[in-house]
């Protein structure tokens, strides 16, 4: 099959709850926020009236991670305001405000019907990007099983969609079955990065080589001039920048490649950019470094017609950046285990 | 200079923050120091991860983590005046020039920084972090067991793992080294082989929980220590009669009366290395008065004070300055002892005649078999360690 979108921990950067996207339709908090905030300002939910996100999630018949991130905003645009810890009160902070108790149905909240009914025929694209990143956060941190159910059941979808997200990811090679069937995913270790690096040299050089001619001049002339501006601006640059750089190179340029078998390859061998990412989540935002003369140094070659140049470039960049993700994995052990959700079970 | 008002922030375990040589240093430098002492893997992560909360950080074998989270800075050796006067052992990996070097993480290999930003052995005009205290453990144990033994068995690293003292038996419980102990007494007992301890494979990782797990629950364990009190309790009360032990433990014991021997297993030691980095957020006024400091490290005060707690200091000329002959000999050149001796808390430790276990200085750092290392798989190697802990 072919995997038109880039996989979203290079797409998105940082992983993060709710992330990435991958489906034209609103997403479910954006639903939620609107319903909510057009609520509010009708003045159907009162101020004081109490918000919580289990409730809210019912009333919506959606999962609460949605519900969480659209209360998250509301408050942000201070429509609605902290409560004590257990959830938030309608209205901005006042000392005048009672915090008052309801059913939520009582005040007529609920979802407009064709949005109601959009969300029944859910499709897999609408969740995959939070599953995707969940699964891609906890693989540093051991052997986990991912559940079908636990899907359902978190999602509230049916089987078919759950089964439909876990066959992507198997196609991202995130996943696997053990002997027994079990979905598995991680662990991210130090010999996975070695394997994965191993096959990225067999394979971007190659996947360059091919592309090097249909690249498109002036847009290379972009990606190096970019990447000379962050250098002159003394190499500190922001991760998403970072990931655009990475993106630029190893997405935007090799997945140009005609031979569908070769792109899905490299996709698959693409997991050490999870390192990157959740080093630069939990650790430290790191500075360019030496990132940036690899790219560029790449760049230049093809800028001048000179795609084997180009290619040794690039086997150069994958050794030094082996390196560095394997000394990044390391980094990971400080971290702490992330707490565990209803699709992912720690197998150890 | 280092303004009046600065506060030096110094972050560290117990082991090397003592107040002794906080007080000295103050006392020689005109300057206020803070120490916070951390523990363990607590330490570490906030070494790590927030650079800003301090200036300088005490560290055992972490510049690496460090370094790679771009927590630390490089230290100009031009700026550290008594550079001549540290020692073969942090600059070569070996005391003399002899021995054997060990397994694992060398410090020598992440000492100097390299002209591609790595670190590496080969000298340069910056450093990683400035090589201090070091010193060899083993395990320590009550010399009741020396009734159980058979003629002339020698000290070896299996006893950890032996049936005769089942039950009464503790390990570090630290993921790093306490591994790499539980690895040396698994492999001497012959109950699994290691290519290199230092730098476990996946295979080798999971074969060694999985024999300690079993172990735990055959009930060989009495306990698992994360910090040295803790050690010392359980030896203190009878708990255990034979555990992975730090040197400031075996003097603590010595200063409530019980003696305890510490092991010269035949294996060979795990040697460490504590160094000091310089947080990457030190500036201006902190910065000078964090060069102050990791001079003054070097000149010998706090050299005899760690020594009295058993630790080497990489400058051993200065140290030996600072040390009475009679001190010198017991604890660096391993002869017995003239007179009672003193820990730095002022308690007795060492008493007359008596001869530090394992000999000399020389004869003990040139006895590493494996280095406290950050493995390759070290992440893999933390979560399955605390999975052993958990069963």
């Amino acid at each position: 099959m072919t995997l038109s979108r880039s996989p979203s921990w290079i797409t998105h950067g940082r992983p993060q709850l709710g992330g990435g996207s991958g489906s034209r339709a609103p997403r479910l908090y954006q639903v939620a926020r609107s319903v909510l905030r057009y609520h509010i300002e009708e003045r159907r939910l009162p101020p004081g009236l109490i918000l919580l996100e289990g409730r809210i999630a019912d009333a919506f018949a959606m999962s609460r991670a949605p519900v969480r991130r659209a209360l998250a905003l509301l408050c942000d645009e201070d429509l609605i305001h902290r409560y004590d810890g257990r959830g938030y009160l309608v209205g901005p902070a006042s000392p005048d405000v009672v915090p008052r108790n309801g059913d939520l149905r009582d005040f007529g909240l609920a979802l407009p019907k064709p949005v109601a009914q959009s969300i029944g025929s859910f499709t897999w694209e609408r969740i995959y990007a939070e599953v995707e990143t969940q699964v891609v956060s906890c693989i540093p941190f051991g052997t986990y099983r991912v559940l079908e159910s636990g899907i359902c059941e978190h999602f509230r979808v049916s089987r078919t969609v759950a089964r439909e997200v876990l066959n992507r990811l198997r196609d991202r090679a995130l996943i696997e079955k053990d002997r027994h069937s079990h979905w598995i995913a991680g662990p991210l270790t130090s010999r996975a990065l070695t394997e994965h690096f191993e096959m990225r040299r067999l394979l971007e050089p190659a996947a360059l080589m091919s592309v090097a001619e249909r690249l498109d001049r002036k847009m290379l002339i972009g990606m190096r001039d970019r990447l000379a501006e962050a250098e002159a601006g003394g190499g500190v640059v922001t991760p998403s920048l970072i990931d655009s750089f990475e993106e630029d190179l190893h997405v935007t340029c090799l997945l140009k490649a005609k031979n569908q078998r070769l792109v899905t390859t490299i996709i698959q061998n693409q997991l050490p950019f999870v390192t990157n990412s959740l080093f630069r989540r939990y650790i430290s935002a790191e500075s360019g470094g030496s990132l940036l003369p690899e790219h560029r140094i790449i760049f230049e070659h093809l800028i001048m017609g000179a795609p084997r140049a180009a290619a040794a470039g690039m086997v150069a960049h994958l050794e030094a950046a082996q390196s560095r993700t394997k000394a990044r994995l390391k980094v990971l052990s400080l971290i702490p285990e992330p707490e565990p959700t209803l699709y992912l079970e720690r197998v150890h | 200079m280092a303004g009046e008002d600065t506060v030096l922030r110094v972050l560290g375990t117990r082991e090397t923050l003592l107040e002794p040589i906080r007080q000295l240093a103050e006392r020689d430098l005109g300057l206020s120091i803070n120490y916070e002492i951390a523990d363990g893997t607590a330490a570490i992560r906030k070494a790590v991860t927030e650079p800003d909360k301090y200036d300088l950080c005490h560290h055992w074998h972490s510049v690496e983590l460090a370094w790679t989270a771009r927590s630390a800075q490089a230290i100009d050796l031009d700026r550290i005046a008594l550079w001549d006067e540290v020692g073969d052992l942090a600059k070569t990996g070996r005391v003399n020039g002899a021995g054997e070097i060990g397994q694992g993480s060398v410090p020598v290999r992440s000492l100097y920084v390299q002209p591609n930003g790595a670190l590496g052995a080969a000298p340069s005009e910056q450093i990683s972090s400035l090589p201090t205290v070091h010193n060899v453990d083993s395990f320590g144990y009550d010399p009741v067991i020396l009734k159980g033994l058979d003629d002339e068995e020698a000290e070896s690293w299996s006893w950890l793992l032996d049936d005769r003292w089942r039950g009464k038996v503790a390990l570090l419980g630290e993921p790093g080294i306490g591994s790499i102990d539980a690895a040396l007494a698994v492999r001497s007992s012959g109950l699994a082989e290691f290519d290199d301890i230092g730098n476990m494979s996946l295979e080798e990782i999971d074969r060694l929980v999985e024999i300690l797990i079993e172990k735990k629950r055959a009930g060989h364990f009495a306990g698992f220590w994360r910090i040295r009190p803790e050690s010392v309790r359980l030896m203190d009360r009878r708990e255990v009669v034979i555990e992975s032990i730090w040197s400031p433990a075996i003097t603590a014991l010595r200063a409530r009366g019980k003696k305890v021997i510490c092991a010269a297993p035949i294996e060979g030691y795990r040697g460490w290395q504590c160094g000091m980095w310089l947080s990457a957020n030190a500036e201006g006024p902190r910065l000078d008065a964090s060069y102050a400091y990791l001079n003054w490290w070097l000149t010998g005060p706090a050299g005899a004070v760690m020594a009295r707690q058993g630790y080497y200091m990489s400058a051993l000329g200065p140290t030996n300055q600072h040390l009475s002959a009679d001190e010198w000999g017991y604890w660096y050149e391993g002869k017995p002892a003239g007179d009672d001796m003193a820990d730095p808390d002022g308690q007795v430790v060492v008493r007359a005649g008596e001869v530090r276990d394992g000999g000399s200085y020389w004869q003990r750092m040139s006895h590493v078999a494996v280095w406290n290392s950050v493995m390759d798989e070290h992440n893999y190697l933390v979560r399955r360690w605390n999975e052993f802990l958990r069963a």
